[in-house]
């Protein structure tokens, strides 16, 4: 038996046996980012995630003007604030005005 | 052809649903994949930034995702940013990366602070997690 197995789906016009890896939409070959929770931080600054681990995230915020960015935003647009997390909370420092925020926590370990 | 596979959320019929909200797995639309990741701990030195080269080998810039522990509380920050007494520190630290040419990313991690926001005393020890994926960050799946 062949030790070559798994689920490959490719995108639309390419030919899933020999398509690259960048024409596929899912392969099992490759782990992804799970979802764990999405956590609203809007009016927060501290929330317990109770994942027991410190999980990978990203994060959505406002900057100055109320628009929705990645990240922190450059220093003009209201950099003094910041999204970070350890193994019990989710945090949200601010330092100007209060901003909009949300966590996307994955399944996946930052310290590992 | 319709083709691929498809995982709704419960209560949702799979067969009658469009909204790629409303499903946990919907391979119509790409998944990020996880090519390359690593951990790991590196010194930080007063005044001189700290490069790391991760060789990744796929031939073009890929997505990444980066993060680094501020060392006064150990807490993880996302790249790029920067961490520093506006935010409760008492000395500055931060982090990003850039693709160093199309098999090579480099994370950098500073300490490039100056008056009224000091660098870090000394030695620290930092903490990092970087995840390199399969898809290119230019890429226009969807044109």
């Amino acid at each position: 038996m062949s030790d070559v197995y798994g689920i490959k789906v490719s995108r639309q016009g390419h030919d899933v046996k020999s398509a690259a890896d960048t024409n596929l939409s899912f392969s099992s070959e490759f782990n992804t980012l799970k979802i764990a929770k999405i956590i609203d931080m809007t009016t927060e600054t501290e929330v317990a995630h109770g994942l027991g681990y410190i999980p990978t995230f990203v994060f959505l915020r406002c900057n100055k003007a109320g628009e929705y960015m990645m990240g922190n935003p450059p220093y003009t647009e209201g950099m003094l604030s910041s999204v970070y997390v350890d193994g019990t909370n989710i945090y949200k420092l601010v330092a100007a005005a209060s901003v909009a925020a949300y966590v996307v926590l994955f399944s996946d370990k930052l310290d590992e | 052809m319709a083709y691929g596979i498809k995982i709704a959320k419960p209560g949702t019929d799979v067969l009658e649903e469009t909204d790629p909200e409303s499903f946990l797995v919907h391979t119509g639309y790409n998944t990020l994949k996880i090519s390359q990741e690593g951990y790991g701990t590196t010194t930080v030195v007063t005044e001189v930034q700290t490069t790391i080269d991760i060789t990744h080998n796929l031939g073009y810039n890929p997505v990444v995702l980066f993060y680094f522990t501020h060392p006064e509380d150990s807490k993880w920050h996302q790249a790029p940013s920067r961490a520093d007494i506006n935010q409760g520190y008492s000395y500055y630290m931060g982090g990003g990366w850039v693709y160093k040419d199309t098999n090579t990313i480099t994370l950098k991690l500073n300490d490039s602070g100056s008056a009224p926001i000091p660098s870090p005393p000394g030695e620290v020890t930092v903490e990092y997690k970087y995840y390199i994926f399969i898809d290119p960050a230019t890429d226009s799946w969807y044109e």
